[in-house]
Formats: structure tokens, sequence, C-alpha cells
């Protein structure tokens, strides 16, 4: 029942995302599109590249979703609304969510294209960039819960949200959950303007909508995790937890498509140059400074 | 019980298997990939064994580790997508044969050593995380500080040694006097 | 493994790997369509690259046949649909030309509405660079604004354009504000210093940075000059050719079009065009792309095309 529960809100969130995407492309806001994109993509065909590595270009796509919902499964809804409360969830999203690297290199090399290759190559520069921002202000998200179960992580901000409470690791693992999505502007993969479509150039049909949704639900994933280590989780007045943890969730994923409307692409080297230079001393930072806080409030 | 050890069994066998589509595959990409795989399956083991922390972990670190050895392999390999097939074995016998003697000894391990009483109560997730961090942060905190340091180096040291020395005026001399 | 790559050539940072030779055009998102940029990849970098265009406009016609002799009126109406970029901006350098070989005197009457719609073209002109540029850094924002401006500008009379002007204006501003935007474009698409054949935003901009960053001030400077100087001007009026009748003779013209000037020789006969020759700021900028991309970032030598603001259709073979 859970499980159904939290993948229908899963795959609700991904359409409503779908929609609002659609909407700030367009200026029209059709709730059906998504729907009819992908039946369109379903009853066109689905064209297989020149000389595939036919394993990784048909698991890639999959992978990615599965890796997507995997991660959403230890993320909580409500106090009870949780596939899995593992005793190490916190970790577990960070296991599940490098596989997402292992999926768009799959979907890179899989369809022997260049335009294909670059991208999943560029993602791996992308992933020594962002990876240390995702690890190290969970990490102090942790501290604080002195748990790495994901409901006590919720439970510890019950009084003041971690957003309030540690804003710089709030800050940096946005920006990190961004370029794991691979969201504008670190759409570096797919740069639609520099490797017309990147890892997606070579996808069509079936495969094309797996991967669509797939990015989206790893979009919804990652907000998610944004809410719960940051946002107080289920954590609100007036309404019922799970509507809290959906509102929260869908205005961080709606946030990150914003963002992304109004800057540039960014450059790789200096992704990786800020990400290294300036974004891991604040993360270390961040650490210690929650270090201290536990260690002198009560 | 039996689910466990059957859970076990299959993932080992996985393991195995993809360990052995390494070394079938020419394709460094495959090779690489199939490696990671089998390091996940190795991850799930743990899992399987009710070690959440250590199969969690090895499941993530696997991930990127594995991808980076990918791409290092496809940088520095001739050949990388197999499609040459060029042949990349060398030194057969001997390898063969380290695997062999390898395998006794960590089989005769296995069978030989005195594990000890059998654990009646398996402590949950969240005491074997808190026993680790002690374990890291207490007896074992130089030994593992010595390795990740060690394992920084070595990285450094394999970037460093790749790339040829871009000294220009040392260029210029070299050729100046050819 | 040391056998096999000691003869492949050798990358700026200092690996040797196979090199991809990789097509970019004619129908790539971050380019203008028709353009065909050809770059050798090494990696994520360009060892080298040209550009060559598949729609260009013919240079040159040479005693045309006598069945193919075009006249006046048909004259301009090839030349304006042989360039859709900057349609207005070649009808008028048509209408000059031919003026001038009819040994018209220059026409005050009709100046200032035929420079009103050169500059209206030059504004319309100048936002689609700005929405080809927004594609091209996956900058939605950017594409959306300017191609909606520019659909609006392109048919414009002087009022509504008068009521268009502080959304140009602005334009300018917001992208001044706009993070990351001129970290990316700084230093990007630097001209080696002998290049020679500069026009238009290209050559104006070479004396202040001479790159991509540069090259978008200089636009967006010619933007609000050009909205001066319709302002101040006459209503603008797409250029119609005065009656020349069945006249002979050679004539001459010049007109700085969005992206540069652009020389019209063409000799009449019996009102007849016999023969022309066209020369065009682009023709001249396609070859500056080997020299750009070399040693450059994909990313960056995309970028540095781009800012050239190359049309395929202007580019003469």
């Amino acid at each position: 029942m859970t499980v159904a529960i939290v993948l229908l809100a899963l795959l609700g969130s991904a359409w409503l995302l779908a929609v609002i995407e659609g909407w700030m492309a367009t200026g029209r806001l059709s709730p059906a599109a998504p729907l009819f994109n992908g039946l369109a993509h379903l009853g066109r065909e689905s064209i297989v590249p020149r000389s595939p590595d036919r394993v990784f270009f048909e698991a890639a796509p999959v992978l990615l979703l599965v890796v997507a919902v995997l991660g959403m499964a230890v993320l909580p809804l409500a106090p009870d609304l949780i596939i899995a409360d593992l005793g190490t969830g916190a970790l577990f999203i960070n296991a599940a969510l490098a596989y997402v690297l292992v999926a768009v290199i799959m979907a890179g090399w899989g369809p022997d294209g260049a335009y294909a290759m670059i991208g999943g190559w560029r993602f791996l520069g992308q992933l020594i960039a962002y990876s240390m921002l995702i690890v190290m202000p969970i990490t102090a998200v942790a501290m604080r819960a002195e748990s790495l179960v994901n409901t006590a992580i919720v439970g510890s901000q019950s009084s003041l949200w971690n957003i309030v409470y540690q804003p710089l690791g709030f800050v940096l693992f946005f920006i990190a959950a961004m370029a794991l999505a691979f969201r504008a502007p670190f759409d570096l993969p797919t740069a639609e303007g520099e490797l017309g479509g990147g890892v997606d150039a070579e996808y069509t049909g079936v495969r094309l909508a797996v991967l669509r949704l797939a990015r989206l639900t790893l979009v919804v994933t990652l907000a998610s995790a944004t809410t719960v280590f940051y946002l107080g989780g289920w954590h609100g007045p007036l309404l019922p937890p799970w509507a809290w943890s959906l509102i929260k969730t869908l205005a961080v994923a709606v946030s990150m498509l914003l963002v992304g409307r109004y800057l540039p692409r960014i450059r790789e080297a200096d992704l990786m140059r800020w990400c290294w230079i300036m974004g891991i001393p604040l993360a270390l930072v961040n650490i210690i400074i929650v270090g201290l806080l536990i260690l002198v409030v009560p | 019980m039996y689910a466990q050890a059957f859970f076990v069994a299959v993932f080992g066998l996985a393991a195995i298997g993809f360990g052995l589509v390494v070394f079938r595959t020419s394709s460094m990409v495959r090779s690489a990939l199939a490696l990671l795989f089998s390091q996940t399956a190795v991850g799930c083991m743990f899992l399987a064994m009710q070690t959440e922390f250590l199969g969690v972990l090895q499941i993530m670190m696997m991930a990127t580790e594995m991808s980076i050895m990918a791409i290092f392999m496809v940088m520095f390999m001739m050949d990388p997508g197999g499609l040459g097939g060029m042949d990349m074995s060398h030194q057969k016998r001997f390898s063969i044969g380290a695997g062999v003697s390898a395998a006794v000894v960590a089989i005769a391990i296995a069978l030989l050593s005195d594990w000890g009483p059998l654990a009646d109560q398996v402590p949950d997730a969240e005491a074997q995380t808190r026993a680790l961090g002690m374990e890291l942060l207490g007896r074992s905190m130089m030994i593992f500080e010595t390795a990740g340091i060690t394992i920084l180096t070595a990285m450094i040291a394999a970037t460093a040694v790749a790339i040829p020395v871009q000294n220009l005026a040392s260029k210029n001399d070299k050729e100046s006097s050819e | 493994m040391i056998e096999v790559t000691k003869d492949l050539p050798r990358s700026a940072d200092g690996l040797q790997m196979d090199w991809l030779e990789v097509p970019f055009g004619p129908v790539f998102p971050g380019l203008p369509g028709g353009l065909k940029l050809t770059l050798t990849l090494d990696g994520d970098g360009v060892t080298e690259g040209q550009a060559i265009s598949l729609v260009g406009v013919t240079s040159k016609g040479d005693n045309v046949e006598e069945s193919e002799e075009m006249d006046a009126e048909t004259f301009i109406a090839y030349l304006s649909a042989a360039i859709p970029l900057a349609p207005v901006s070649y009808r008028l350098l048509a209408c000059l030309a031919i003026e001038q070989a009819a040994g018209l005197e220059d026409d005050s009457a009709n100046a200032g509405a035929r420079t009103g719609a050169l500059e209206r073209e030059r504004i319309a002109s100048h936002l689609g660079w700005l929405a080809q540029l927004g594609r091209q850094l996956g900058f939605a924002w950017l594409t959306q604004r300017a191609s909606t401006l520019q659909l609006q500008v392109r048919e414009a009379n002087r009022d509504s354009l008068a009521a268009l002007e502080p959304a140009l204006r602005t334009l300018g501003t917001r992208l001044e504000r706009t993070p990351l935007l001129k970290s990316r474009l700084m230093g990007v698409g630097i001209l080696p210093t002998e290049s020679s054949g500069l026009r238009g935003p290209v050559a104006s901009a070479a004396n202040e940075g001479g790159d991509a960053w540069a090259r978008l001030w200089q636009r967006l400077a010619e933007i609000s000059a050009s909205l001066d100087l319709i302002k101040s001007g006459a209503e603008p009026e797409l250029p119609v050719l005065r009656d020349v009748g069945d006249v002979s003779g050679t004539g001459e013209a010049t007109v700085d079009t969005p992206r540069g000037e652009a020389r019209l020789s063409l000799k009449l006969e019996r009102g007849h065009v016999k023969s022309y020759e066209l020369d065009t700021a682009c023709s001249h900028h396609i070859g500056l792309v080997p020299k750009l991309v070399e040693g450059q970032e994909l990313g960056d030598a995309l970028l540095a095309v781009g800012s050239l603001d190359l049309s395929p259709w202007e580019v003469t073979s």
C-alpha cells in the first residue's frame, strides 16, 4: 500500500512538473500535454543507431529511472509513509544517486555517437565537481540528527528547520542537486546548443519517453531529498503531513526549473574550479559551524 | 535463514558472473562497468548478510570509482570500444597460476579458520553504524587515515605520470638541439 | 600501448587520443541553419575546424544568358529573397546600385524612410542573434524574450517601436545583471591580431576587447543607436525602386547591413541586369572560423563562431 502511494505521488509530481515545464516554455497551461507527448513517443519509431553497445543503450534509461525511484524509496512523505526507513537512509540516497552517473555514462557510450559520448564523459567531470557537495552537506545534516535515518532527520527539525540552522549547507546542496539532475545551467551532458541534445540525442520513441520520465523523476527525488534534509520534511501547520511534504517538494522542484531559465550554461572548467575552490571549503566550514552549534547550544 | 543464504548465494554468483565478464569482453567500458556490477553484487551480499552500512557504502563508492576507472581505461587503452579485436591479455600462465593459488588460499582460510560461536542476534543497522563509527575514530583511525592519504597520493601520482612534462623552455632546447 | 599511440598527434593536455571529426550543422540547434561547421574534436576540445555555407548566394553574375537576364525589379526581388536574414538591407542595396546605374540623383525624399527600414531590420537582426545566443547558452529566458521582441520589431512602425523602446533598452541592463553570463563570454572568441576583412559589429567590437562579450555589447549599443535614428527620422518604409526605365550603365552601392558593410556593383543594359558582383561581410568573417575555434573547448568554440553572427546566406560562393 505504502509503495503504491509513494509511487503514485512520484508519478503525479513528475506529471505536474512536466506541465509546469511546458507552461514556462510555451506560456500555455495544458495538463494533458505530458500524457499526449508520452503517447506520441510510444507511437514513434524507436530508432537504434548503427553499431550500438546494445546492452548499455537499452539499460541506461531504465537504470536512470530505477535509480530515481530507489532514491525516493528511503525518503519519508509522512512519519509512516515511507517505503523503507533504512538505518542508513541518508547514505543510501547517495548510493542510489551515484548510479545516475553510471546511467548517463552508459547512455553516452551506448549509441556510438560523438555528441552522446562527449556528453556522457562530460557528466563524469561534472560528478567530480558536485559529488563532494552532495555528501558533505548531508554529513552536517546527519550530525544534527545524530542519525542516518531519514525520519529521524526530519524529526530533528521539528523546532527549527535545517535551512535556518545550516543555510550554507542548504545552498551548497541545492546547487549540487541541480548539477546531479543535470538541469540548466548544469545541463552539460545534454546541452542542446553545444551537443544537440548530448546523451539524449540518439534516443527516440519509447526509450526517449523512459529517459524523459526518468529525468523528471530524478528532479522530484532530489527535491524531496532537499525537503527532507533542509525544509523540515512533513512539518507544517494545519495541513496533513503528506500534503506539506508534497508542497515543499514541488516548490523546490519548480525553483530548480526556474533558476535554470534565467542563467546561461556554466562552463565545465568553471564549475570544477568553483566547486573545489569555493564549494568544498564552504562545505567544511558548514560542518565545523554545525559541529560547534551542536556542542555549544544544548 | 534459508532466504538469507539464498540471497547471499545469488549475489555471490552474480559477483562471480560479472567478474568473468570483465575478462570476456574487449570493450574497456564494458569491462569497467562489469567490474562495477560485480562489486555492487558484493555490496548486495553485505546487505543480505545484514550489514547495512557496509553494503550501502560499498554500492555507493563503487559507482564513482569504477566510472572513473572507465574513463582512465578509455584514455589510456587503445581500442577502448573493443571493435578492433585487439588481444589485451598477457602473461596468461602466470595469471592463471596466481588466480588459482589465491582462490585456494582464500577457500582454505574460510574453511580452516576458527570463526568463533555463531551470533544469535545481529545488532540493528543503527547500532552497527554507531559501532563502526567508534571503531573508525578510535583504534583504527591511524590505519584508515594512512590508507586514505596513500590512495590520494597514488591518484595524484598516476595523473602526474600520465601527463608528459610540459616545460616549454626545455622543449624548445630539445628542438633547437635536434 | 605506447607503440600504438606514439604516432598519434598530441593534444594540448598532453594525452594522445583518437580524434573525432564531428559535423555541426547544417541543422544544429546552436548554429544558424545552413552553416556547416566541421570540428576535429579531441575529447571536449577542438583541435581544428572549418565552416562552410551550404546556402550561400552567388557572388557574381557575368554576362548572364539572354534567357536568364533579370529586369531590375526581378533582380531586387531575387537578391532580397536570397538573403532571408536581412532582406531589407539587400533590397536597399540593389535599389541603390540600380538607381546609380540609371544615373539618378540621390533621393533625399525617400532616404529617411529607407534608413528607418534598414535600422529597424538591424534591431530585428540583432534580436535574432540574441535569441540564437540564448539557444546556444541554454538561456531559455533570453531566447524567448529576444525572439518575441524580434517578431514585434520586424513589422513595427515608428509608434509601435516607441512603445517597444523601454523593453529593448532594459534588455542590456538585464543581461548585465545576469550572473555567469560575463564569465561565460569574456575572453571567448578573441580574434587573432592580424585578422583582416572585419566589418560591422565584429570590427567595432575588435577595439573593445574583441571577444564575444564585446560583440554582445556592440550589438546592444547598435540596437540603442538604431532606435535613436528611427525616433529622429522618418517612418520606416520598404525601399521601392524608383522608375529607371530602359537605361544602361554601371552602378555601385554600399549598405551597412546588420552584419557589416555589403557592396554591390552591377551593369545594366536596357533596364536588365547584365552582370553584378556582390561582396558581403560574412564571406570575410567565415574565414576567421578556423583560427577562432582552434584549441578551444567545444562550448567556447561554438560560442565564438556564434558571436560572429554568420549568416550562411550571405556567404558568397
